[in-house]
């Protein structure tokens, strides 16, 4: 079920960045939504159910951008296990992580499409645009805040312990001799 | 004593009624012969006419502004209808703006669309790609309506791109500036060919030799020569041509001659695409 909600959530993330979005003036920028949704997946959902996600939505983002099939699923799938092998080191949980995250990330996903495409073409007329990509990075990192919380709130009630949200808590003291 | 002074004093009392009673008389029979206001008459009304006045002037204020007063709930319910319409008509004004403006370029489309060999098929541009490297749209027209891989899209003021894939009810169009596009074009005043690549942002016109004679303004339009665009289609304007100390050809930069951020409705030609099949 959760499956399936964050696939509908990326449809329609995919769809308000292509169309809605796309219209905002440019100093704004183009917030990547979706984008985010694949690094909250990567740093909080379980690893196959989390690969599994991210290359689904790398497959719907391949049909609305760029013209290589397969290279939004493979670039999304590296990231995640690119996190998933931080994660081990970092704890990504933390607010004060994850606008950072969110940035560096997409620098280094928007590297690699640079480099892949110079490597692809060779009298490719490609120019890198430190103006665009660190405003784009900006907005990634102002969002990630508020859209983690987005996501997190929204995977709540399907996380495996859900039959625990509803039962009433017994809060323990600070300290373990307190009765 | 007082007896005789209390006769006296009616006595006169009685004298001096009897005298304005006498001289009433006269006013009146004077007055009704004449059958005008006699002088005593005229004073009173003067004086009885200002009070008159008088009280007619402040019985009309007040009740000016009583009636005024009342009436402005009406005015005040009636303003904010009127504001209400108001508003409704700036609505209707600004969708018959809308409707005109998409008339004047449906008409433009339209004179293009005769203009351009048949088949064609109108669409809308539906999406936009989110990416910073790439540059593609997504339009309501797709394999059901005859749209296939290759086909030439433009639009009123020049070259759009060719179609990428197709749905049933879809497609992506690659534009003409994505990096990964190249058409082969001809400058319209020297004849001059050669490759028009996609920057992103505008395009770069490649293997130009330096011995040809190319100048800002010039009109850069499609030679038809690659299969995918009818000749003569425009395509942008020279911006900048530079000519290096190495190498054979010249740096052309060319100012794309549509608006890719404002583009609403595109032309499809659907013409199969030989080099692509």
């Amino acid at each position: 079920m959760l499956t399936l909600v964050f696939i509908i959530l990326g449809s329609f993330l995919l769809v308000l960045q292509t169309s809605l979005f796309t219209s905002l003036p440019g100093w704004i920028g183009n917030p990547d939504l979706l984008f985010l949704l694949v690094i909250f997946l990567a740093a909080r959902m379980a690893n196959f159910r989390g690969f599994f996600l991210v290359l689904i939505l790398g497959l719907l983002m391949d049909i609305f951008s760029g013209i290589t099939p397969g290279l939004f699923p493979v670039l999304y799938g590296a990231l995640f296990l690119v996190i998933k092998f931080l994660s081990r080191q970092i704890i990504f949980d933390e607010p004060a992580h994850q606008p950072a995250l969110a940035a560096i990330s997409y620098l280094v996903c928007h590297s690699a499409i640079y480099l892949y495409l110079l490597a692809a073409s060779r009298d490719i007329d490609l120019s890198w645009s430190w103006h665009d990509i660190l405003l784009a990075m900006l907005i990634q990192a102002v969002l990630a805040l508020p859209l983690f919380q987005f996501f997190n709130y929204l995977q709540k009630p399907f996380s495996a312990d859900r039959d625990r949200l509803w039962l009433p808590h017994r809060h323990k003291p600070g300290n373990r001799f307190v009765r | 004593m007082r007896k005789r002074n209390k006769r006296a004093q009616s006595g006169k009392k009685f004298i001096l009624l009897a005298l304005v009673a006498i001289i009433f008389a006269v006013l009146m029979a004077s007055s009704i012969s004449r059958r005008e206001f006699s002088g005593p008459h005229k004073l009173i009304l003067e004086i009885l006419g200002t009070a008159q006045a008088g009280v007619v002037v402040v019985t009309n204020s007040l009740g000016h502004l009583w009636s005024d007063y009342v009436a402005l709930w009406d005015v005040r319910e009636e303003n904010q209808l009127l504001r209400e319409e108001i508003k409704k008509y700036q609505v209707v004004d600004s969708k018959y703006r809308e409707a005109l403006a998409t008339n004047v370029r449906l008409e433009k489309l339209l004179e293009l669309k005769e203009n351009l060999a048949p088949p064609t098929l109108s669409a809308q541009i539906q999406g936009r790609d989110p990416s910073l490297w790439f540059k593609t749209l997504t339009i309501n027209r797709g394999s059901s309506d005859g749209v296939g891989k290759g086909m030439p899209v433009v639009a009123v003021e020049g070259v759009v791109g060719h179609v990428l894939d197709s749905a049933a009810h879809y497609a992506k169009v690659l534009q003409a500036n994505d990096p990964n596009s190249a058409i082969e074009v001809l400058i319209q005043e020297s004849r001059v060919q050669g490759i028009l690549k996609g920057t992103g942002a505008g395009y770069r016109l490649h293997y130009v030799l330096k011995n040809n004679d190319v100048k800002v303004g010039d009109q850069v339009v499609t030679s038809g020569l690659g299969g995918v665009f009818p000749k003569g289609l425009p395509v942008g304007t020279v911006s900048s041509v530079v000519s290096n100390r190495r190498g054979m050809f010249l740096d052309i930069e060319v100012t794309p001659a549509v608006n890719f951020e404002r583009l609403e409705h595109v032309i499809i030609v659907l013409q199969s695409n030989q080099l692509i099949e």
